[in-house]
């Protein structure tokens, strides 16, 4: 049998025979092709179980009508519901570039201009406070009350700060009476911690054996020389510290004291 | 709108036009612009100038009732996929006429006691009916076309709306992965005779 465009066939090539021969068989007795009201129908429903067995049948036999139906189903998509609609749209929007850079200014913007609050720089075991150099040093640490000493926490950034606690020697109360020195009741530990506008730290002065001492809940309102930046003062008891060495703990209240800093000092 | 404010329009607005505000205007100048493209399509895929018209029409008033279905990519995508699809119906009638006019031969060869003796089954028509339906549908609309109705290269191109080329390879393929399927079942087959038959045992000693 030669096709329709009078190609010859291949001579000797007996599946193709085969083939033509199968082809023709099955195609002998499809019956007629399906009327575009049931190809319809067979899409959108309307058939009942027999009408789509027989449908299928003939459509498995028939090039034509397997043809038609993939059409009709490309042509005559069925209503989209009120649902459908909407997620398609939606689809087209996130899929639009313009939604990606929404996105990624949604994300970068509040971290530019640091809603979310600041991170420590952590430098091995330790935390570290992001103290600008000039700003630890050079910065005069007023006194919380005129003629008490002041232990200065603060440290310059890159120095070994395991090591060398602040120290200072305070009088007791009884040594100020005997030496006239003014404020020999308490002294004030000076520290810069990271300060958040609208946060609340909490303090806490461990010895080193390791007894908590006093735990200090310090809103920064409290702290007569807060300047807003960061700067504390915490006015200490003399009575309270003996001679030793003592760690001051500071961190946000919205943490945990393992998150926070560590200043080392010494009462002598 | 003023009747110049059409010229203006692409086909995709002026569709869009006909279907929201129902603007028989946009229609026909949907109609003016693409009607000449139909008629000449649809008389090529047909092989006959004047089914080419008449199907035309038929495609313009299934245009207008199904307006509701275009996505709004592509108008003339869409349109000439109808129009191909009402060739196709057209080539369905037209054997479905042949078949009636068979059937009816039939009928009258049973009347006169003539009834012409079925031919007998094909031993590949039920292993085809099996394997079609496993092909990737490009494949089966390929061979169909093609060894079924007997379509040349170019007219199951032009059906599908592939390249002849990639018909040839869909055939091409096609027949490659039946024949393996029939290999492997013929295969099976034998491996099962095998087994019904049993190890072939000592012939026996006559003494």
């Amino acid at each position: 049998m030669a096709n329709a465009s009078g190609e010859p066939e291949k001579v000797g090539d007996d599946f193709e025979r085969e083939l033509r021969n199968g082809f023709g068989a099955l195609g002998r007795d499809r019956g007629a092709c399906l009327r575009e009201d049931v190809l319809e129908r067979l899409l959108h429903g309307g058939l009942s179980a027999a009408e789509i067995a027989s449908a299928r049948a003939h459509i498995g036999a028939c090039g034509l009508c397997e043809l038609r139906l993939a059409n009709l189903e490309s042509i005559v998509a069925p209503p989209e519901s009120g649902f459908r609609r909407i997620r398609i749209r939606a689809w087209r929007v996130m899929m639009h570039p313009a939604f990606a850079y929404a996105l990624l200014l949604l994300v970068a913007v509040p971290s530019v201009i640091r809603i979310w609050p600041r991170k420590a720089v952590v430098s091995g075991a330790r935390v570290v406070p992001p103290v600008p150099v000039s700003f630890s040093v050079n910065m005069p640490v007023e006194p919380a009350i005129e003629g008490v000493p002041v232990i200065n926490l603060n440290r310059e950034r890159g120095s070994d700060n395991g090591t060398s606690a602040a120290v200072l020697a305070v009088p007791t109360a009884a040594e100020a009476a005997t030496t006239g020195v003014a404020g020999g009741g308490f002294f004030a530990l000076a520290f810069y911690y990271p300060e958040i506008r609208g946060h609340h730290y909490l303090a806490e002065v461990v010895s080193q054996a390791g007894g908590a001492h006093q735990t200090v809940r310090l809103p920064t309102v409290r702290l007569a020389t807060s300047d807003g930046m960061g700067n504390f003062q915490l006015l200490c008891r003399r009575a309270s510290f003996p001679r030793g060495s003592y760690t001051l703990k500071v961190w946000d209240e919205g943490r945990t004291s393992s998150e926070g800093d560590e200043y080392g000092f010494e009462v002598r | 709108m003023k009747p110049s404010a059409y010229e203006g329009l692409n086909d995709q607005q002026l569709a869009h036009l006909f279907e929201a505000a129902g603007d028989q205007t946009a229609f026909e100048w949907l109609v003016r612009r693409n009607g000449p493209g139909v008629i000449r399509y649809c008389a090529a895929l047909l092989r006959n100038p004047a089914a080419g018209e008449d199907v035309s029409r038929v495609v313009f008033s299934r245009v207008a009732r199904h307006i509701g279905s275009f996505r709004g990519e592509n108008f003339s995508g869409w349109l000439y996929r109808i129009a191909r699809n009402e060739c196709l119906n057209a080539l369905a009638s037209q054997r479905r006429a042949a078949i009636l006019t068979e059937e009816l031969g039939n009928a009258v060869a049973r009347e006169s006691n003539r009834e012409p003796a079925a031919p007998p089954e094909h031993p590949l028509q039920e292993i085809l009916r099996q394997e079609l339906p496993l092909l990737q549908n490009e494949q089966r609309t390929c061979l169909m076309l093609f060894y079924m109705e007997g379509y040349s290269y170019e007219e199951v191109a032009a059906y599908t709306d592939l390249t002849v080329g990639g018909v040839k390879s869909h055939i091409q393929n096609g027949k490659n992965a039946l024949r393996k399927s029939m290999e492997r079942r013929r295969q099976k087959e034998e491996k099962a005779g095998e087994l019904r038959r049993g190890p072939i045992g000592p012939a026996p000693v006559v003494e």
